[in-house]
């Protein structure tokens, strides 16, 4: 299920369809933080999809969407079954540029197991050189971006 | 089957190392003189050499040397060496370290250490995918099509993968079910900056160094190159600590995992490429 949760100040983006299963623990049953990076781009995956009509044209334009910088830090643990909740919102819109935020919490403890934070940047893969947030993706983005 | 040699003068250790490692399944040839070891390397066929240093007719670094000169004079590859020894003067320290051995060991150290030592480098050896080098530590990776995305290049969830492989293959000696018992290492919080795609085929090496290695907690700092070009793909951080596994509270670092961290520990401001 995704949905969006809309605060004072702007929306959130709520992607639910995570699960931790025996793959995604470790040695002593605790989910190794590789996962949430690839649950990272589940969650901003759909979010594109779901706010950016034209989110696949962009894919097929010569931009392209560019991983720039990670940043995740871990607080808690989850464990086998455990329901996973992402919650993502947007920063520091720039001109070619913006940061995903994503907050993963555990549907178990209720509590926020971990925070990642990623940097994408517009690049025309014809020029190689930044180019603009495209237009739909832009007016989608501002509206879920932090204060 | 895997033949080790092993060198040492010493009567206790060339009964126990060879009783160790056939236990493990390796075919060991064990002589108390380098001057014999020097023959039989000559002779027979070693995948490692795991040598004493002092030693009364020709010490293990001299000996080192003389096969070395052996083996590229008969046009033979050459063998992976762990010197060990139980004293840590910085001469032997530093000899061991110009020859570019592939691992060095100070006594006393327990059974499952030696073992993972061993076991790292015979893997070095056959795979190439990791050595230690001049105060870093390099995991070595090869870009597959199952790395890559619908943009051709290796996703970015694929390089963090890669440092926490570094990061494991580097730990190899430590890691093992008897630490996993009693310690747990997580991952507080990692971070990577990207400075170049990589595609199917790029051998990328991950360079390895530690930093602020403290009572319990440390970070590994990591450098990707493209192998051959030098190109700087990316810099990573990550920074750890270890917890007891039933308390869940932080436990001091063991010697073990220090002996593995100090040799690569840089001051940031050294390194060329920083986060």
């Amino acid at each position: 299920m995704e949905n969006t949760e809309v605060s004072s100040n702007h929306k959130t983006f709520v992607y639910d369809k995570i699960a931790v299963f025996f793959k995604h623990t470790d040695y002593h049953g605790f989910v190794h933080p590789y996962n949430f990076l690839e649950w990272m781009s589940y969650t901003r995956e759909a979010y594109f999809s779901k706010v950016c009509e034209d989110f696949r044209a962009i894919l097929d334009s010569p931009v392209k969407m560019m991983t720039a910088k990670v940043d995740f830090t871990n607080y808690d643990d989850a464990i086998f079954g455990d329901p996973i909740e992402a919650k993502l919102t947007i920063a520091k819109i720039k001109k070619v540029s913006f940061d995903v935020i994503i907050r993963f919490l555990n549907g178990r403890t209720k509590k926020m197991i971990c925070e990642t934070r990623h940097t994408l940047v517009f690049v025309d893969s014809i020029t190689n050189g930044f180019t603009a947030i495209p237009k739909g993706l832009y007016q989608a983005v501002i509206e879920y971006q932090e204060n | 089957m895997t033949r080790i040699l092993v060198v040492d003068d010493e009567e206790l250790i060339i009964k126990s190392f060879p009783a160790v490692l056939r236990r493990e399944g390796y075919e060991v040839v064990a002589t108390q003189s380098s001057l014999e070891a020097l023959k039989k390397v000559e002779q027979e066929h070693f995948d490692l050499i795991i040598t004493d240093i002092r030693m009364p007719d020709l010490n293990g670094i001299d000996m080192l040397s003389r096969i070395r000169e052996i083996l590229n004079r008969n046009g033979r590859a050459q063998i992976p060496e762990i010197c060990v020894t139980g004293y840590a003067e910085d001469w032997v320290v530093n000899k061991a370290k110009e020859l570019h051995v592939a691992d060095y060991l100070e006594k006393p150290f327990d059974v499952s250490y030696f073992l993972g030592r061993i076991k790292r480098v015979l893997n070095a050896n056959r795979m190439e995918y990791f050595a230690y080098s001049q105060n870093v530590f390099i995991y070595k990776y090869v870009v597959m099509l199952t790395d890559t995305d619908q943009f051709k290049h290796m996703s970015f969830a694929n390089y963090l993968k890669l440092m926490f492989l570094a990061t494991d293959a580097l730990l190899t000696p430590v890691i093992n079910p008897a630490f996993l018992m009693t310690y747990r290492l997580k991952v507080k919080n990692s971070r990577m900056q990207f400075k170049k795609q990589s595609a199917p085929g790029d051998v990328i090496l991950v360079k390895v160094n530690a930093s602020e290695v403290n009572v319990s907690n440390f970070s590994l700092l990591y450098t990707f190159l493209v192998e051959g070009s030098a190109e700087l793909v990316g810099l990573g951080r990550q920074s750890y600590e270890l917890l007891d596994l039933k308390t869940n509270v932080t436990e001091t670092i063991p010697e073990q995992m220090r002996n593995v961290l100090l040799p690569i520990r840089v001051e940031e401001s050294n390194l060329v490429y920083k986060y």
